[in-house]
């Protein structure tokens, strides 16, 4: 997980200013991810979208077309917050979750575990969340390709349990998303903000602290238990990946717009603004060049622990978004049917705003956008009636020009798998292969 | 018997893995010896061959554990692990003993260690180091003795070296301040204070050793680090035999440090954490808010406080008083007077309420935003006080309303609604923010009228007073309470080794009338406490 291209001062303006008032606008990042050592030519990335629950049935999800394949002419009555993008989506209908039949952790959900990792999950307890995957995700995966961290982002996930984590860096490796937008935001770009003097004095401190903080890791291994060593290996290769990290001279090229700090980034009520507020900081990520791998979770598989109480966002019911779906799938019609469509269009509008961000940001001399060099994969955990059958997922950017959008493309009962090893081929990666080789047939014929 | 077992088949309590059967304990040590064995009462188990002893994955600190291990190594109480990434529980309590580590979680320890360190040397030097840095052996005694109490035992001779070099070297560039803030910083990041490091030199079952069992008895106790008294009978070589390791648990939970414990145990048992942050249909429940959340909370925290460390520290009182601890909110909230005190006793209407199961935080966190949970509610009082272990819903079910009498009905769903719903009903005289109303909107009668199935005594009972009442005296609910304890306690899921050391908890949680505090006395002079497994 080496960094070839990460933080860097160089060109940046930022340090001086305290409020939000002297910060540039989005638009000031035109140009800025240009990688130095690279002039004129944008990193592709990979982002992951994630939203709770089924995408309800596939009456609701397929778009009106005949056949296997066809050219999208519009979209359905939920994704309507999509229609400005529909020329950058390829709709990826009917396959299959197979993991699910290998399965013994019996929970409607354990799917969310499976859906990046294309592998039966690993539990430690009874409950329905006692689990981690096990083994990595198809974005750390990419990542590690491309010498980067992935930055993973969450909108309210829930605690540390299988049920609300979607990356994972390996076997019993959860990554815990960044939850609260301000803080994440300094996270990433605090450093940078500091003089080059300062900076320097803190980033030498730091790896003399970590040079002695690795040596009691490694006098620490050989007293160990198995189950020991092997936390304590993580430990230290997170330790030597961030001395590599401050021992590179990096660079940062664009003036990052600071996310307020205020607002309760826990509160249900204010869902959908840590949503958005986290699509910017994401896009702003992306956008600088600080990474070019992310992930945005929203809520986690069932997302019992929110009320869509959000009137302002065109959704008002005071049921949790669980009991909605399952009052779907219960008994369809009525208030069920119209409390569900109105959520998931809320979910919907949520992708739109993101496709947005990324297509606000320029990229490139002939009106080239963020959007075009980025693959998005929309995802989510099961499907109709929380089995893993006939399952819609989407791509959305051109992938540096590897997609061809604007489509749908039915591949009936094949596993999802299979459109993992298709992600990381649009990312440039030869893998023919992804999660358990046994439910695995390579990549989708996109 | 259950009248439902079919619920249960095949699911016993989780076993995550490597055990040693009854007997791995036997002779394990010379100078320990393993407690003496009562002859057991039970049924299936049968101790003669000395109890067992569980493997136990290596923790990180908890928040709660990184927070007062700071405050009292530190003198520091800005809790900067509240905003750490949450703890992974086991068993239904904070362990972080499976997921490894990840970025972010480093990334949240080298920050606060940086601000911890210099608020340290900035503010705190006096106390911390107490002398002039340039003085003579002055930073060599800060780093034995602080080191000592970072790392819960003293420092090797290489350690002491290696720390002093990062002395030096940082002292060299940045000057002594800077130099001391360093050393602070890399103890601070050592796996040597953020896990529960227990090495395994010899295979088998083994004493835990003595540093290592003066962390567990203070972790345990206070959810804190040794104190120097502690670490000094470890070093004496104090805490082998049991009357020692009695005397010492029976100090710790004597100082207030204990009431960390005690309200920890609970939150997470009644799993109120994030109560303040619930959803309640603002036009049904107006007055719920997060202020309202948080007294809530907070009364539950007092009360078994006031219970275990200042009243009569019984299970049943936890589960019958009818009185409570309440600030003026929380008094309007139950119609009682408001106490003359921010907070203090104050008695509550005997016919409406009775303990833990009537407290606004438990009714409030086990309901919907619009509507009571039948099975949320009764799922508490299986699980968590009974003991029993409900299976994760199928698969592919769909289900219905919050509250729909057929689940009871439907073969698919009632093997296990009917483990709970029932005993949810009977809690329907509170509505969702734990309001007691015997009548609903139209002026009829709740129906109150709920069965605990399978558990004798409770087959039928009218509303909470009488549920409370009644799974106070129940056996089960006395066992199962000394097998939350233990989990506890020893951060893991009890396994088939541990059926003896459980055994004798229950006998010594009856022997003494239900008392919380005998109990986790039995905890810390059991096997499982003292001893550990090693590959």
């Amino acid at each position: 997980m080496h960094r070839h291209n990460p933080l860097s001062r160089r060109g940046f303006l930022g340090g001086a200013c305290a409020g939000l008032s002297c910060l540039p606008m989005m638009s000031n990042l035109i140009g800025r991810a240009v990688r130095a050592a690279d002039e004129g030519v944008f990193a592709k990335r990979l982002l992951v979208f994630f939203t709770p629950n089924e995408p309800i049935d596939r009456d609701h999800w397929k778009p009106e077309g005949s056949g296997g394949e066809f050219a999208l002419t519009s979209l359905p009555q939920m994704m309507r917050g999509l229609e400005p993008h529909m020329q950058d989506l390829v709709l990826v209908g009917d396959l299959d979750m197979k993991t699910r039949d290998k399965e013994t952790h019996g929970a409607g959900h354990v799917g969310i575990g499976h859906m990046l990792t294309g592998r039966v999950v690993s539990p430690y307890g009874s409950g329905n969340g006692d689990f981690w995957a096990s083994g990595i995700s198809v974005d750390q995966h990419v990542a590690n390709h491309l010498g980067v961290d992935a930055l993973t982002l969450g909108v309210i996930p829930g605690g540390a349990s299988g049920n609300s984590r979607i990356s994972y860096t390996g076997a019993d490796e959860p990554v815990h998303p960044l939850a609260s937008p301000d803080e994440a935001f300094d996270s990433l770009f605090q450093d940078a903000m500091l003089p080059p003097d300062e900076l320097a004095a803190l980033r030498a401190r730091r790896l003399s602290v970590l040079d002695r903080v690795a040596g009691d890791l490694r006098s620490l291994d050989s007293r160990l238990p198995s189950e020991a060593r092997d936390k304590i290996d993580v430990h230290l290769g997170l330790v030597r990946d961030l001395e590599d990290k401050l021992a590179q001279d990096t660079l940062i090229t664009c003036e990052p717009e600071p996310i307020a700090s205020g607002p309760n980034y826990e509160a249900n009520n204010n869902f959908p603004l840590t949503a958005q507020r986290q699509i910017d900081l994401m896009v702003q990520a992306l956008a600088c060049g600080i990474t070019d791998v992310g992930s945005l979770q929203l809520g986690n598989t069932g997302a019992g622990h929110l009320t869509p109480l959000w009137p302002d966002y065109g959704v008002d019911i005071n049921k949790d978004c669980h009991n909605i779906a399952h009052d779907y799938n219960q008994g369809a019609g009525g208030a069920a049917t119209e409390n569900r469509v109105a959520l998931e269009t809320f979910f919907f509008d949520m992708f739109g705003y993101l496709l947005d961000r990324l297509a606000a940001v320029p990229e490139g001399p002939d009106g080239e956008r963020l959007l075009d060099n980025t693959l998005v994969l929309w995802c989510k955990n099961i499907g109709y009636n929380h089995a893993g059958r006939e399952m819609l997922y989407m791509l959305a950017g051109g992938a540096g020009g590897a997609l061809q959008t604007g489509r749908f493309v039915s591949f009936d009962g094949r596993p999802h798998n299979d459109l993992l090893v298709s992600v990381c081929n649009l990312m440039g990666m030869d893998d023919t292969t992804f999660g358990d080789p046994e439910l695995c047939n390579g990549a989708l014929p996109l | 018997m259950l009248a439902l077992s079919g619920c249960y088949s095949g699911m016993q309590d989780f076993d995550p893995g490597e055990t040693a059967g009854p007997g791995a304990a036997s002779g394990a040590s010379d100078d320990a010896p393993a407690e003496p064995t009562e002859p057991t009462a039970g049924e299936e188990v049968t101790c003669d061959g000395g109890p067992g002893v569980s493997a136990a994955p290596m923790r990180r600190l908890t928040g709660l554990e990184y927070d007062n291990t700071i405050r009292d190594l530190l003198h520091d109480d800005s809790r900067l692990a509240e905003g750490f990434q949450p703890d992974e529980e086991v068993g239904g309590f904070a362990a972080n003993s499976v997921g490894k580590l990840d970025k972010s979680q480093l990334d949240e320890y080298v920050a606060a260690a940086e601000e911890l360190a210099h608020s340290a040397v900035d503010e705190r030097w006096e106390r911390l180091v107490g002398c002039d840095a340039s003085g003579p052996g002055c930073v060599e005694s800060f780093v034995e003795g602080f080191g000592r109490r970072a790392f819960r035992r003293p420092l090797s001779t290489t350690e002491q070296a290696d720390y002093l070099e990062l002395y030096e070297d940082a002292t060299a560039e940045w000057g002594p301040t800077e130099g001391v803030a360093m050393v602070i910083q890399a103890m601070l990041l050592s796996p040597y204070f953020l896990y529960h490091v227990e090495p395994a030199d010899e295979p088998g079952v083994q004493p835990v050793s003595r540093f290592a069992l003066a962390s567990r008895l203070s972790y345990f106790a206070w959810a804190s680090m040794p104190d120097d008294e502690l670490l000094d009978a470890a070093e004496a070589g104090e805490l082998t035999q049991p009357e020692q390791v009695e005397q010492q648990i029976r100090r710790l939970l004597a100082d207030e440090r204990a009431a960390a414990t005690i309200t920890s145990f609970h939150r997470q048992w009644l799993h109120i954490q994030g109560l303040p942050e619930k959803v309640k249909d603002p036009t049904l429940f107006p007055a719920w808010n997060e202020s309202l959340g948080q007294s809530m909370e907070q009364e539950t925290l007092r009360f078994v406080d006031q219970v275990v460390r200042h009243g009569d520290g019984t299970l049943q009182t936890l589960l019958t008083a009818p009185w409570t601890v309440a600030d003026a909110t929380l008094a309007e909230h139950y119609g009682v007077p408001a106490p003359d005190e921010d907070w203090a006793v104050v008695p509550l209407p005997a016919d409406e309420r009775a303990g833990l199961l009537t407290h606004a935080s438990f009714l409030t966190s086990t309901a919907h935003a619009g509507e009571n949970s039948w099975a949320h509610r009764g799922k508490f009082v299986r699980e968590k006080m009974l003991c029993h272990v409900l299976p994760p819903p199928p698969m592919n079910v769909g289900s219905n309303e919050p509250n729909d009498p057929s689940r009871l009905e439907d073969p698919n769903c009632n093997f296990c609604h009917l483990q709970m719903d029932p005993i949810g009903i009977g809690l329907d005289a509170y509505n969702p923010i734990g309001i007691f109303g015997p009548e609903g909107p139209d002026g009829e009668t709740i129906s109150t009228e709920g069965q605990v199935l399978g558990v004798e005594g409770l087959e039928s009972f009218d509303g909470a007073v009488e549920l409370a009442t009644a799974l106070a005296k129940a056996p089960q609910v006395h066992d199962c309470m000394a097998k939350q304890w233990f989990r506890y306690g020893v951060r893991r899921v009890d396994t088939e080794a541990d059926a003896c050391t459980l055994e004798q908890l229950r006998g010594t949680f009856a022997e003494s009338g239900q008392d919380i505090q005998e109990l986790m006395v039995a905890i810390a002079l059991s096997t499982a406490f003292r001893y550990q497994l090693n590959e």
